[in-house]
C-alpha cells in the first residue's frame, strides 16, 4: 500500500499560478497561438461516468477455531489439588490430593480407551489456525463519477497540449459469501501408564481427586507430534468490503484534433486516492466432532493512495463548445489493506481499467 | 421220688462211656470255673440253682494281676439226664451229655471254651411214629461273652447203634444263639455229637472291686416238642468268677488337643488310664505345674476329659493324676501343652509395604501382606487382624481401605472368615491409602481368633460388569463397572456361577467407571489362581 501525502489543494494552487503566468486573459499562450487556429478554448470542464474494471478484493486470515482447551507445553505443570492443569479435546490432567506425588495423578480422565497406545494414553488438542483465504472477489463494474478540467497550454492547429486535473469518486462494494475450508492442526501429548490397565471407556472416565482404588497416570506430557489435516475445517460466512474511493489526478495531456469535431486526448499523470472503507466479516469454522466457532470482526479505515494513470479519450463536439467524450483510463493506485480482527481484506487497485463516458464544456 | 434211680443210672451210663472222659484240663489264665452242681459226676438237676459260693478248690492264686485257675474238672463233667417221661413207652429215655473239654486262652481276655454235646437215644424199641423234630440249644450269654458255635464238620456226626441212619435235616445257629437240629428219631439207639466252641471274649471285670461273679453263661438245651409230658432239657450255668488278690498297676497317659494351641482356642485334656487287667475307674485330677485345673471322672473306656481354662502363652507342664480305685493303683501321666502367641513370628508375619509397584500405580493403594499360619492342631474358624496406627500414620491421615470392619475401640481390622486347617496359612492383603502417596504406613498388628461372620448377600440391583482382566503376576482380577456417585456396590464372586459369595467391603460409586481388584483375602476367600481357582465370575449389585 502506497500512501501519498501531497495535498490536493497545494497542487491546484501551484497549477493555478503556473497557468496565470503563461496565458493571456483568454487562456491561450500568447506566443504560440497560430493565426489560423480554430476558436481557441481556454479550458474544458468535463463530467463523466466511470466504470471500473479489474479491481478485486482478497480476503485472508479467515476462519479459525481456537481450542477452548489448555493442553500446555510438554513437561509437567504444577497446580493446586483439584485443579485441571491440562485439558484436551479427549481428556484432561489434573492435580490429585497428593499434589501429583512422584509425577503421577489419579485425577485424570479420557473419553475412550481407544486413546491407549501401547503403554501410554494419548490426548489430543485440535484447532484451526484461521488462515483461510477468499481471493479475487470482484463486483464489476465499480461505478463512479469524475469532474475534470483541462487547461490547454500550447500547441498548434491540430495539436494541443496542456494540463488536466480531475476529482472523482468511486463506490466500493465487495461482498463474499463463499464457503471456505481451513486446516485442522492437532497436537498430541502422550502420558505414560507404566503398566497400569486404564479403565474402560466410553463412557468417559474421570478419576477422583482423592484416589484410593483409582489408577494413576503420569502427569508429564510428552510431545507426540503435531499433524495437519488440510482443508478439514469447514468455514461458512460472509465478508464484505464497502466504501468510497475519492480520487484526484493531474497530469499533462495531448490533444490531437482529428477532425473539427473529433479530437483524441492522451493523458498521463499522477493520481491520488482517498479510500474510506468498512471491512466486516463473520465466519463460522466447524471441526467435525469438536464443534464450531464463529469469528466476527469489522473495521473502518481511511487511507491515501497514490499512483499513476494513463488515459485515452475521444472527444466529439456535439454542439459548439459542448462535446461528449469517452475513453479508457488505466489506473494504478496500488493495493489497499484493511484488517478486522485477524482477517484482512486486500483491495487490488493495480491495473484498474476505467471506462469513461461524459460530457465536456469548453470555454 | 424217681431221682435216685435216675442218678444211679446216669452214673452207670457215664461209666459206660469211658471215652468221654477227658484228660486233665489245662490251666487257664482266667478265673473261670465250671461249677458243677456237685463234685464228681453227679449231673445237675434241671432247674438247680448254682451254689452261691465257689468251692475253694476252684480258685487258684492270682499272680501278677492275672487270675489263674486250674480247671480241675476232668473227664465228663457234665451229664444231664433227659428226664424220661415214658409216655406211651415210646422210648425208654434219652440222654444228653455235655462235655467240657478244654478252656484255651487266646489272649489275656479271650478264651476258647470247647464243649461237646452228645444226644443219645436209648429207646429200647423203635418208635412207630415218634420223632423228635428239633433240639434247640439256647445260650443266654452275658454281653462280655461272644459265642461262636463251630462244628468242625462234626455236626451231624451221627452214630446209629442200630445201624439205622439218622437224618440231620438242618443245622443252624442264629444270631440269638439258637442252635437247632432236626433229627429223625424214628429209630432207636442213636446218638448225635455236636462240637461247640464258645468264644469268651473281652473278659473284663464288671466292677472295680474285681471280685465275685463276673457273669454267667447259661446254656440251655431243649427239645421243642410241645408235648408237655416230654420235657427234654439241659441247663447249665457257667459262671465266670474272679477274685482279686494283687492290685493292678495302671498307666496314665495325657493328651491335650489342640496342641499347640492359640489363646482363645478351647483345649481339651484327655487322660487315659489303662491296666492290663480290666478298665480302671475313678477320678483323674489335672494339673498345670502345681496348679490344679480340675478333676474328671473316668468313663467306661478309662478316659477322663477336662476342658482346660484359658492358658497363658507359653509351655505348660501338664499332668494327670489318677488317684486309683479298687485294686487299680494310682498313676500319673504328663504332657506338655504349648500355647503359641498369635504374634509369634512363626505364626504371624507382616511383609513389606509395597508402595511403588505397578499394582500400587493401578490402585493407588499401598499393600502389605499379612500371613497367618495355623500352627495349632485345630482348624481355625476365623482370623482377625487388627490394625494399630502409628502416630506418623495418623498424622499422614493413612487409612485402611479394605477394612472388614471397625472394632469396639474404633480400630479397623481385616477378617478372614474361612477355615484354616492345621498347618495351613492364609495371607491377607492390607490396602492402605496414603493421601500424600509418600508416607508409607508403619502400623502394628494384633491377631485374634474370632467366630466366623456369616456374610449374607444383601438385596440390590445387578449392574453390568464392563470388563474383567487379570493382573500379573499374582493373578488378581480387575473388574470395571460403572457407578453412580455415592451409591454402594456389593461385589459377588463365584467359581461356577451357581454359588455366590460376598466380597467385602462394599465400594462407593464415584459417578464414573470404578476399578476393583480381587486381591484375595480378606476381600474374597482366596486369590484367584489358575491352579486352585481356574475361573472366577463376578457380579456387581447396587445396594437398594
Amino acid at each position: 500500500m502506497k500512501t501519498c501525502i501531497i495535498r490536493p489543494g497545494l497542487i491546484l494552487l501551484t497549477l493555478s499560478t503556473f497557468l496565470e503566468a503563461g496565458t493571456d486573459k483568454d487562456g491561450f499562450s500568447k506566443s504560440s497561438m497560430p493565426q489560423d487556429a480554430p476558436a481557441p478554448w481556454i479550458g474544458r470542464v468535463g463530467l463523466g461516468y466511470r466504470a471500473a474494471f479489474n479491481i478485486s478484493a482478497d480476503f485472508s486470515g479467515l476462519g479459525g477455531y481456537a481450542s477452548p482447551n489448555l493442553p500446555g507445553a510438554p513437561g509437567r505443570i504444577q497446580g493446586a489439588p483439584g485443579t485441571v492443569v491440562r485439558s484436551y479435546d479427549d481428556g484432561f490432567i489434573g492435580i490429585d490430593e497428593s499434589g501429583n506425588a512422584n509425577g503421577r495423578t489419579t485425577y485424570w480422565g479420557y473419553d475412550s480407551d481407544a486413546q491407549v497406545s501401547g503403554d501410554n494414553v494419548l490426548m489430543r488438542n485440535s484447532g484451526s489456525p484461521g488462515t483461510a483465504r477468499s481471493n479475487d472477489v470482484d463486483e464489476e463494474p465499480l461505478n463512479g463519477l469524475e469532474l475534470s478540467y483541462q487547461q490547454p497550454l500550447g500547441g498548434g492547429r491540430n495539436l494541443r497540449w496542456g494540463l488536466e486535473g480531475a476529482l472523482n469518486w468511486m463506490n466500493l462494494d465487495f461482498d463474499d459469501r463463499r464457503s471456505l475450508s481451513g486446516d485442522i492442526v492437532t497436537t498430541t501429548h502422550s502420558f505414560a501408564l507404566d503398566g497400569v490397565l486404564p479403565p474402560v471407556a466410553p463412557p468417559i472416565y474421570v478419576g477422583p481427586v482423592e484416589g484410593p482404588g483409582a489408577p494413576q497416570l503420569s502427569d508429564t506430557a510428552v510431545n507426540a507430534g503435531t499433524s495437519t489435516q488440510p482443508g478439514a475445517a469447514a468455514i461458512t460466512g460472509s465478508r464484505s468490503l464497502e466504501g468510497n474511493l475519492y480520487g484526484m489526478r493531474i497530469g499533462p495531456f495531448l490533444e490531437y484534433e482529428i477532425t473539427p469535431r473529433v479530437s483524441l486526448d492522451l493523458a498521463a499523470g499522477l493520481v491520488l486516492g482517498l479510500i474510506d472503507s468498512e471491512f466486516s466479516h463473520t465466519d463460522t469454522t466447524s471441526l467435525g466432532g469438536l464443534g464450531s466457532q464463529t469469528v466476527s470482526a469489522d473495521s473502518r479505515e481511511t487511507e491515501w493512495l497514490c499512483g499513476a494513470y494513463l488515459r485515452a479519450q475521444v472527444n466529439v463536439k456535439v454542439y459548439e463548445n459542448i462535446s461528449a467524450f469517452g475513453g479508457v483510463e488505466f489506473n494504478n493506485l496500488g493495493t489497499f489493506d484493511q484488517r478486522a480482527g485477524n482477517a484482512e481484506a486486500e483491495l487490488d487497485l493495480n491495473g484498474a481499467v476505467i471506462l469513461i463516458l461524459g460530457v465536456g464544456v469548453a470555454f | 421220688m424217681i431221682m435216685k434211680p435216675l442218678a444211679a443210672f446216669l452214673i452207670a451210663a457215664l461209666w459206660m462211656f469211658p471215652a468221654l472222659a477227658t484228660s486233665a484240663a489245662p490251666s487257664a489264665l482266667v478265673d473261670i470255673n465250671f461249677e458243677d452242681t456237685a463234685p464228681g459226676l453227679t449231673p445237675p438237676v434241671l432247674g438247680a440253682t448254682p451254689p452261691a459260693s465257689l468251692p475253694s478248690n476252684r480258685l487258684a492264686s492270682i499272680q501278677s494281676g492275672r487270675a489263674v485257675v486250674s480247671n480241675e474238672a476232668s473227664g465228663m463233667n457234665k451229664a444231664l439226664q433227659l428226664l424220661p417221661e415214658p409216655i406211651g413207652q415210646l422210648y425208654s429215655y434219652s440222654q444228653l451229655y455235655a462235655f467240657s473239654k478244654s478252656l484255651i486262652p487266646v489272649s489275656d481276655r479271650t478264651f476258647l471254651f470247647e464243649m461237646d454235646f452228645r444226644l443219645s437215644n436209648f429207646q429200647k424199641r423203635p418208635a412207630a411214629s415218634r420223632s423228635v423234630d428239633t433240639f434247640t440249644i439256647l445260650v443266654d450269654a452275658p454281653t462280655a461273652v461272644r459265642l461262636d458255635f463251630t462244628t468242625d464238620g462234626n455236626v451231624g456226626r451221627v452214630s446209629t447203634g442200630g445201624g439205622i441212619p439218622v437224618n440231620v435235616d438242618t443245622f443252624s445257629f442264629d444270631a440269638v444263639h439258637h442252635l437247632a437240629m432236626h433229627l429223625d428219631l424214628k429209630t432207636f439207639r442213636w446218638s448225635v455229637w455236636l462240637d461247640a466252641k464258645l468264644i469268651i471274649d473281652n473278659l473284663k471285670p464288671s466292677s472295680p472291686s474285681w471280685s465275685g461273679e463276673l457273669s454267667t453263661l447259661r446254656i440251655n438245651l431243649e427239645d421243642d416238642q410241645t408235648l408237655a409230658n416230654m420235657p427234654v432239657a439241659y441247663v447249665d450255668n457257667i459262671r465266670l468268677v474272679a477274685s482279686p488278690e494283687i492290685p493292678a498297676s495302671t498307666r496314665t497317659s495325657l493328651a491335650a488337643n489342640p496342641n499347640p494351641a492359640f489363646p482363645g482356642q478351647s483345649t481339651t485334656l484327655t487322660a487315659t488310664i489303662t491296666s492290663e487287667t480290666g478298665t480302671p475307674a475313678g477320678l483323674v485330677e489335672f494339673f498345670d505345674g502345681v496348679t490344679s485345673l480340675g478333676t474328671g471322672t473316668l468313663d467306661g473306656s478309662g478316659q477322663a476329659t477336662l476342658m482346660a481354662p484359658a492358658l497363658a502363652v507359653g509351655t505348660h507342664p501338664l499332668s494327670a493324676v489318677y488317684q486309683g480305685e479298687g485294686f487299680y493303683l494310682p498313676s500319673t501321666g504328663s504332657a506338655s501343652q504349648v500355647i503359641l502367641s498369635l504374634m509369634d513370628p512363626s505364626v504371624f508375619a507382616a511383609g513389606v509395604v509395597d508402595h511403588a509397584s505397578t499394582r500400587f500405580l493401578q490402585t493407588t493403594l499401598m499393600r502389605q501382606q499379612l500371613t497367618v499360619t495355623n500352627r495349632s492342631s485345630q482348624t481355625l474358624e476365623a482370623i482377625r487382624v487388627t490394625v494399630h496406627w502409628s502416630s506418623a500414620d495418623t498424622g499422614a491421615r493413612i487409612r485402611l481401605y479394605n477394612a472388614s470392619g471397625i472394632n469396639s475401640t474404633g480400630k479397623p481390622y481385616l477378617q478372614h472368615d474361612y477355615p484354616v486347617p492345621p498347618g495351613g496359612q492364609v495371607t491377607m492383603t492390607a490396602e492402605f491409602y496414603s493421601p500424600d502417596r509418600v508416607t508409607v504406613p508403619t502400623p502394628t498388628f494384633t491377631v485374634e481368633l474370632v467366630p466366623a461372620e456369616i456374610l449374607k448377600i444383601p438385596p440390590g440391583t445387578p449392574q453390568a460388569v464392563l470388563n474383567t482382566r487379570m493382573l500379573a503376576p499374582d493373578h488378581a482380577f480387575l473388574i470395571d463397572f460403572k457407578t453412580v456417585k455415592g451409591a454402594r456396590y456389593h461385589i459377588l464372586y463365584s467359581p461356577d456361577m451357581l454359588n455366590w459369595s460376598l466380597a467385602r467391603p462394599a465400594v462407593t460409586g464415584t459417578g464414573f467407571v470404578v476399578q476393583w481388584v480381587d486381591e484375595g483375602p480378606p476381600k474374597t476367600q482366596c486369590l484367584p489362581d489358575p491352579k486352585n481357582v481356574p475361573a472366577r465370575f463376578y457380579q456387581v449389585i447396587r445396594a437398594d
